[in-house]
């Protein structure tokens, strides 16, 4: 690996800043907003939440004196944002880290005419990315260059994204942590930029200073890649990841709001890149494998089977003996002779509660209804069988979709900390 | 004037050896045999060929089979309607050994002469059995003779681990053939990089083996060449171990053709 430019990201950011702010990185943005508030206010008071690097927090307020010398400001430093908050009456309140704070509290704390100012990652600290994107963000990882999936932060290639800290499977669940509607119902934004996920994650620490000045490819990923975040914001394809903004207090009117500002109800699969308008610079990847299903030969989804290879999106981690599926939609490809004439599925049901809705479901082959699975409660293991009409399987490849409209995110069984929502789990498949 | 291979007829395909002694035989692949049941070979691909060739359609289609083996792909692939040219390593120089001190390679080349022997006689053997029309050439896969024409598909399964030169193998068969079916032992820790790893080291003492490729190496180099290439098929064959018990091996195979 060549040597790496921490600084790329960042410069190729700025435009983005500057045409929100009018200033190129976010300590000078900060500054500045706390000079608007001082001059605003007539009193120098400034809340951090929590206390900054020393350094970083000279940087900021030397770009706010540079603005505003009188009054100087008066720093009070919170312990942590969720921390019991210092009385007073702010003229700023700046917002760098989580866990989301009682915000209208800090509301209380500001002047009239303060500002609270948020530079802050509004995730859980285990997720760099909402769950909804990474299906997209894995689709476009494995069509990246190698050098580009070089982990610095661990040394290594990561060949499939497969770090924990962006695993659905162990983050916690996200609306109640999603910071966002206590913020909209306490303050309204002024000026903010937000980022979702995608830019974080693909140029953030671990493997932006993988990309180049020297390659114009590289600032056309760049390019592409922001695009297609904003539109996913602009949209309710995810919500922000992270805020960079300026808020007065009071609660957000429904117009003023940022669009997509609402968490989306299903992750988009993979294959919704080409409706987005999503083109990557690089050399088209291989396609995944596709996984030979010989006739009278079962495919096992357990860790050690080959069916792990067939999934394609909308699956957790496989376990021993299964794999279960994540959410309302999921997907497995495989290849097989094209006269086998049917075709045998083992899975599980999971039934937390008593809502029949999350028993059933949907089969497709090749886009055509095959049937659908009942997993009762008195006997959650099924194994089905249907028939396959002539010409439904393709000589290229099949693709098996599962569409299980009651998925449990929100009733996971008592005394487990597993929150996945769990529809069913896949057991084995085999062809005849 | 062109000297021939040992074995090799004026016509440029080999002289067809009469081989009616199975226990001249050594059977790198496991056969059904007519009249005498079931053989077993090192590898078993009964389960799943298709898988291993990749789900290729063969049917009136000329094949190189580079490496045949035992010959059970030479089978299948006729069965399915190919017409297939076995290319065969001449008995000198024979194997592509890896560079191993003489000393320590010495104990093995009188008895790897033996079983080389013992494989080309099986696929004689089966040859007869079968009554394949499948014919045989003898060279070297970088040295395919002229005389044994075009084709519309070289096969190279589980052949380029074996080259010291895997690419100058593709770059000769991609010269000859229109598309290529590459298959080769699926090395996950290697996937999504295009790379090939070293398999021999001074401890191992694996002198018949070269390289574990990902998918991904060959993507690109035939991408590289203008072939088109379709997903990797992967399958699982059963190998059998030194033990004399079967392991699954996942494979992985490309059909690759160009435009």
């Amino acid at each position: 690996m060549t040597p790496g430019d921490k600084a790329w990201p960042a410069r190729h950011q700025a435009p983005r800043l500057r045409a929100a702010f009018g200033a190129d990185d976010p300590d000078t943005v900060l500054g500045r907003a706390i000079a608007g508030s001082i001059r605003r206010c007539g009193q120098g008071d400034v809340l951090f939440l929590p206390a900054l690097d020393p350094a970083r927090e000279a940087a900021i307020l030397a770009a706010a004196i540079q603005l505003a010398p009188s009054p100087r400001p008066w720093v009070v430093r919170a312990a942590s944002a969720a921390a019991a908050l210092p009385p007073g009456s702010f003229a700023a309140a700046v917002l760098t880290a989580g866990p989301a704070p009682p915000f209208a509290e800090i509301a209380s704390l500001l002047h009239p005419a303060g500002r609270l100012l948020v530079d802050a990652s509004l995730l859980p600290a285990s997720c760099r990315c909402w769950p909804e994107v990474l299906p997209l963000l894995r689709h476009i990882w494995q069509g990246l260059p190698w050098d580009l999936r070089f982990d610095r932060r661990l040394g290594r290639l990561d060949p499939w994204l497969e770090g924990a800290d962006y695993n659905p499977d162990l983050a916690p669940p996200v609306a109640p942590l999603d910071p966002l509607p206590a913020l909209r119902a306490a303050f309204t934004p002024e000026a903010w930029h937000a980022w979702g996920g995608l830019t974080e994650l693909l140029f953030g620490d671990r493997f932006g200073a993988n990309y180049r000045d020297g390659e114009p490819t590289h600032r056309v990923f760049f390019a592409r890649v922001q695009a297609l975040e904003d539109h996913l914001l602009a949209t309710g394809g995810t919500t922000p990841t992270r805020l960079l903004g300026v808020f007065r207090p009071g609660a957000s009117v429904p117009t003023a709001l940022p669009p997509g500002w609402a968490r989306p109800l299903r992750p988009l699969p993979p294959l919704d890149l080409v409706r987005l308008g999503f083109d990557s610079p690089f050399a088209s990847p291989p396609l995944p494998p596709l996984v030979s299903a010989p006739p009278g030969v079962v495919t096992w989804f357990g860790a050690a089977g080959r069916g792990p290879l067939m999934l394609r999106w909308g699956w957790s981690s496989p376990e021993r003996d299964l794999t279960w599926a994540v959410g309302r939609r999921s997907a497995l490809a495989f290849i097989c002779p094209p006269g086998v004439g049917r075709l045998t599925l083992r899975s599980h049901g999971y039934l937390p509660g008593t809502e029949d809705s999350g028993r059933q479901v949907v089969v497709r082959l090749n886009g055509a209804e095959l049937g659908v699975i009942i997993h009762p409660a008195e006997a959650p293991s099924q194994e089905i069988q249907w028939p396959l009409p002539p010409g439904l399987l393709r000589p290229e490849g099949n693709l098996l979709e599962f569409d299980s409209p009651g998925s449990h995110p929100a009733a996971p069984p008592p005394g487990t900390a597993d929150r996945r929502p769990l529809s069913f789990a896949l057991v084995s498949m085999e062809v005849r | 004037m062109r000297m021939l291979a040992q074995g090799q007829a004026a016509t440029g395909f080999a002289t067809p050896r009469l081989v009616t002694d199975i226990a001249a035989c050594h059977f790198y692949h496991s056969f059904d045999l007519p009249g005498l049941g079931c053989v077993e070979g090192e590898w078993d691909l009964r389960g799943d060929i298709d898988g291993y060739l990749g789900y290729a359609p063969f049917a009136g289609r000329r094949v190189l089979e580079v490496g045949p083996a035992s010959g059970f792909c030479t089978l299948a692939m006729e069965q399915r309607g190919a017409e297939v040219v076995a290319l065969e390593l001449p008995d000198e120089p024979g194997w592509d050994f890896v560079p191993y001190p003489e000393a320590r390679l010495a104990p093995v080349l009188g008895p790897r002469r033996e079983v080389m022997d013992g494989v080309k006689n099986s696929w004689w053997f089966v040859h007869r059995l079968h009554g394949l029309r499948a014919r045989q050439v003898v060279a070297h896969a970088a040295e395919i003779p002229p005389l044994a024409g075009q084709f519309d598909l070289a096969v190279l399964a589980s052949v380029l681990l074996h080259c010291r030169d895997p690419l100058g193998v593709l770059q000769a068969c991609a010269q000859r053939a229109r598309g290529l079916i590459i298959t080769e032992v699926f090395c996950p820790d290697l996937e999504g990089r295009p790379v090939c790893a070293l398999v021999p080291d001074d401890a191992n003492f694996h002198w018949g083996t070269w390289w574990r490729f990902s998918s991904d190496y060959f993507v690109q180099i035939l991408r590289v060449m203008g072939f088109h290439v379709r997903p990797a098929v992967i399958s699982a064959q059963r190998v059998r171990q030194p033990g004399g018990y079967l392991d699954d091996y996942r494979v992985f195979c490309l059909v690759a053709e160009r435009p």
